[in-house]
């Protein structure tokens, strides 16, 4: 692609009318998508999505410009548009530019795909969207429609920043869906499930598409057998899998600097202090080999870490980018994402989780007499600046006298970020295969691959949006 | 160099280059997005951005077996290699008898900008800085104005098909937007407004930050209300987002495929007498034509002309929106529905421009017709809308209504229906049908909806 020492001298061509710090992201992601829809092979999409960013902090501000096509020449422009930005703004003078940079350091091979998905028959990965097809529709005859979707990604990126940091890596991920349609007496109900990790085509050895697609076909399934989920404020139990969603939303988002930084976090200032309950401790982890959030390396470059974001109920770590660094005066701590070279980079998630605690989930379902037990959630979203949250909840159940009694469906969970955490009373000791709790968060840097899987836990109260 | 004229001669290019590329019986379709951003905070530019980024998709059909593949490396070998990769996409599946790619007629391209392009940056970054100060001057409770901003992106769209036959569009917004947080004692709550307009005098800084600092502020206080089944009034920015969501449910394919509500629903008087949902691309707002904006007839990203359509009239359900694989499945006239968001995302089909008819009355004659109920004035996420099923619930922000009037604020509830039951019980359609949301590609007067479930803290 480009030598490190070009990189370097746009670097520098860049910082020379001012500025603190300035970073390069180029991109090339090479994608399939096939999707086996209605009993037909119907769509096969791949392709190349190339880019450049250029970005420079100047004390808190960011100028970020991108193109796409990466060239030499496109680079340059790039670079002197930057100095012509920076140069127009007052006072500061131009950063140090960094003479040459390192070579980058080598892939820490547990990061690359046993079994390159590129490298393998593109008639093995069709096989894949069958085999989950009749998984679902040998489920049952009122399973009327079944879509099986694979998605395989691999990102190469080059990143070299004015602190000497030179790196090239590769993200190889695969996303595959499940989604079933059951009709009985003029019901219609659907049910769905991703499973994706940060792996090669080895991961469908973990979980095949019979698996998948079966779990697809019997949620859709279940609706039909189930109630309107009820009103009202009450406890509940949200299991593994997808249930990380509940902390990713409440929590998560709020401890990213992206918004502490600039005090529209209800966790900006409290740093240290209580902000759960003992039995919740929760990392932020993006080194976890094959999960669909990690990497070797985060996007300024950076080692991944995991990062302890709350230790037995005190706040211990936010996520910090450099952009954040320059804001909070804290370190960045290798979290700094982004969906593409069309984002500047900024503090996001990777997989998080909350860590396990010494009950079993069963004995989290007999301690509540009148409550919602979710075993399968959707997605959320929040307002990190005042903690309001909500949740899909795909599949539930209510527990009545200490026991799941029947199917609901229909409700949304919602509350406040900052209450809801400190209602988490119960944690499970079974975390399960973060895999089933991987999905694609949207952010101000877009939408990037993360996990959210979790134990068990019970929330002492919730408001659960029904209709009964 | 003269703005425009330099724009017309890259047009000429791009269209020599996506025909060339289309020779041999493939569709090639172009995407591209220019844009300047500006965000100030706390009295600085915190945040300044610059980008442009283009890229196509090549489609090549072999037999009834349709592939794609696209790059953002625009030269004519990549395109051509695009094409093979598609072709070779297409060996890869079964054939469909909808599978085709349209024979667009004849050479036009149609320029929505208004005038030639002025330099905003400079006036951008006043506008983002004024705009936080007027935000923090409206009210002393206004504790961090998150985000003033300002944006102008052109985007352009082309499609050129195997016959020789070429479409493009390019269009400028120009946007202005304020998130605040105000807060009182221990009570924190935002609010956000934006405006897009067709040319930068066209954004009023005024009304973005009165509204945006005025939909925190009326959070202030509020209660929980009781569960239960209420009579509801939503506002534009709450019904617009509910129908919105539903849009895909108004898809031709999944339709036909018995995965949307709305299958076998085709000409059934499902909705209320006062539900009329038309998408026109030549309609009122911002997506669709504005005065001065002549431009030629209106296509989608496969070159299919998009006449206006009734999606809903009086309550009947009358016209999905179709891909042309849709449409050709039905055995229907195309009606150039299929877009993609990106070169890498699969075409879909969405409205353009859909509004639900406004009514006379205003949402304050709706309020008192209510009498008692609900006034929700905000949804927040709609993750648990099922298309299929029709089943929604959101978290929601809104008031009591005591008397006919709007009362006691209420916050940490939820509305809960289904997507029939909805438009079902619409009785009531105000005149505030908003014409500036570039972004909702369907929008809603307020609305009042006879009963929907409310769930709360009691």
């Amino acid at each position: 692609m480009f030598s490190s020492d070009f990189l370097a001298s746009c670097i520098a061509t860049a910082l020379s009318k001012g500025g603190d710090y300035a970073d390069i992201f180029i991109e090339s992601t090479s994608s399939l998508l096939l999707v086996r829809d209605d009993q037909k092979l119907k769509t096969a999409l791949s392709g190349l999505i190339a880019g450049v960013g250029l970005r420079v902090i100047s004390g808190k501000d960011v100028v970020y410009l991108y193109a796409s096509d990466p060239t030499e020449n496109r680079l340059r422009e790039l670079a002197a548009s930057m100095a012509e930005a920076l140069g127009s703004r007052s006072g500061r003078a131009g950063g140090s530019p960094i003479e040459a940079l390192p070579p980058s350091p080598e892939r820490d091979p547990r990061f690359r795909p046993a079994l390159e998905p590129a490298a393998i028959d593109r008639a093995r990965k069709l096989d894949l969207l069958g085999r989950a097809d009749s998984a679902m529709r040998s489920a049952s005859p009122l399973i009327v429609q079944a879509t099986a979707t694979y998605d395989e990604s691999r990102q190469k990126v080059w990143i070299a920043t004015s602190e000497g940091r030179f790196v090239e890596d590769e993200r190889t991920r695969i996303m595959f869906y499940a989604n079933s349609v059951a009709v009985r007496d003029g019901l219609r109900e659907r049910g769905g499930l991703g499973y994706g990790k940060s792996l090669g085509f080895e991961m469908f050895e973990v979980r095949g598409p019979e698996e998948i697609g079966k779990e697809a076909a019997e949620s859709a399934l279940l609706k039909l057998d189930a109630e309107q989920a009820p009103s009202g404020t009450m406890p509940v139990v949200i299991e593994n899998g997808f249930g990380g969603v509940i902390f990713h939303e409440a929590c998560g988002h709020a401890l990213e600097a992206t918004s502490v930084a600039d005090d529209a976090s209800v966790f900006a200032g409290k740093f240290g202090q209580r902000i759960a309950k003992e039995c919740v401790s929760a990392v932020d982890d993006g080194t976890i080999v094959g999960e669909r959030g990690s990497a070797a390396f985060d996007d300024e470059g950076r080692a991944t870490r995991r990062n302890l974001l709350i230790d037995k109920g005190i706040l211990n770590s936010y996520l910090v980018d450099r952009l954040g660094q320059a804001k909070m005066g804290i370190p960045a701590n290798g979290c700094s994402r982004r969906e593409s070279y069309r984002y500047a980079p900024t503090s996001r998630m990777s997989n998080t989780y909350i860590l396990p605690g010494p009950h079993k989930t069963q004995e989290l379902i007999a301690s509540v007499d009148q409550g919602l037990y979710c075993s399968r959630m959707g997605g959320g979203s929040v307002h990190p600046s005042t903690g309001d949250f909500n949740f899909a909840v795909a599949e539930a159940w209510l527990i009545e006298g200490g026991k799941l009694t029947r199917p609901v469906k229909g409700a949304s969970l919602i509350g406040k970020g900052n209450e809801i955490l400190m209602n988490i009373d119960m944690v499970a000791d079974d975390t399960g295969d973060l895999g089933r709790g991987a999905g694609t968060c949207g952010s101000s840097s877009g939408g990037v691959p993360n996990t959210v899987g979790q134990p068990a836990i019970r929330v002492a109260g919730l408001v659960v949006g029904g209709r009964s | 160099m003269n703005a425009a004229r330099d724009g017309s001669a890259k047009a000429v290019e791009l269209e020599e280059l996506l025909l060339a590329a289309a020779a041999g019986g493939r569709e090639v379709s172009y995407l591209e997005k220019s844009e300047t951003t500006i965000r100030a905070f706390r009295g600085a530019i915190a945040e300044y951005g610059v980008a442009r980024s283009a890229g196509a998709v090549v489609r090549a059909l072999v037999g009834d077996r349709l592939g794609a593949a696209y790059t953002e490396r625009l030269a004519a070998g990549s395109l051509a290699a695009a094409g093979d990769e598609a072709e070779a996409n297409a060996r890869s599946l079964d054939g469909d008898s909808g599978n085709a790619l349209y024979d667009i007629k004849g050479r036009n391209r149609f320029d929505l900008r208004s005038g030639a392009r002025d330099e905003t940056t400079e006036p951008g970054k006043e506008f983002a800085l004024e705009l936080e100060r007027r935000c923090y001057a409206l009210d002393p409770r206004v504790k961090n104005v998150v985000d003033a901003g300002y944006a102008e992106t052109e985007y352009a769209r082309a499609v050129a098909g195997a016959g020789k036959g070429y479409r493009e569009e390019r269009r400028r917004v120009h946007l202005g937007y304020a998130y605040v947080v105000a807060g009182e004692a221990d009570e924190t709550v935002n609010g956000f407004h934006y405006i897009s307009a067709p040319s930068f005098e066209g954004l009023d800084l005024d009304v973005i930050a009165r509204k945006a600092v005025g939909k925190a502020i009326e959070k202030l206080g509020a209660a929980e209300p009781a569960s239960g089944q209420r009579r509801v009034v939503l506002s534009a920015d709450a019904a617009g987002p509910i129908l919105e969501a539903f849009a895909t449910a108004f898809s031709g394919e999944l339709i036909q495929k018995g995965k949307s509500v709305l299958s076998g629903k085709r000409g059934q008087k499902i909705g209320g007498d006062l539900f009329t949902l038309i998408d026109d691309p030549l309609g009122p707002g911002i997506r669709g034509r504005l005065p001065g904006q002549a431009g030629g007839e209106p296509f989608d990203d496969e070159g299919v002309p998009s006449p206006k359509l009734h999606i809903f009239r009086e309550g009947r359900f009358e016209s999905p929106l179709h891909t042309l694989y849709s449409a050709r499945r039905g055995g229907e006239e195309p009606n150039g529905r299929a877009f993609r968001r990106n070169v890498d995302n699969p075409l879909f089909a969405e409205p353009i421009n859909a509004y639900v008819h406004p009514g006379r009355a205003s949402p304050e004659d709706l309020i008192d017709e209510a009498g008692s109920g609900i006034y929700v004035t905000e949804i927040e996420g709609l993750a648990s809308l099922n298309t299929t099923s029709g089943d929604f619930s959101a978290g929601a922000k809104g008031f009591e209504i005591v008397g006919g009037k709007r009362g006691a604020a209420l916050r940490n509830f939820t509305i809960a229906g289904n997507f029939l039951e909805f438009i079902a019980s619409i009785r009531g359609v105000a005149d505030d049908l908003r014409l500036d949301a570039w972004f909702d590609t369907l929008r809603s007067p307020s609305l009042l909806i006879e009963s929907l479930a409310i769930s709360g803290r009691k």
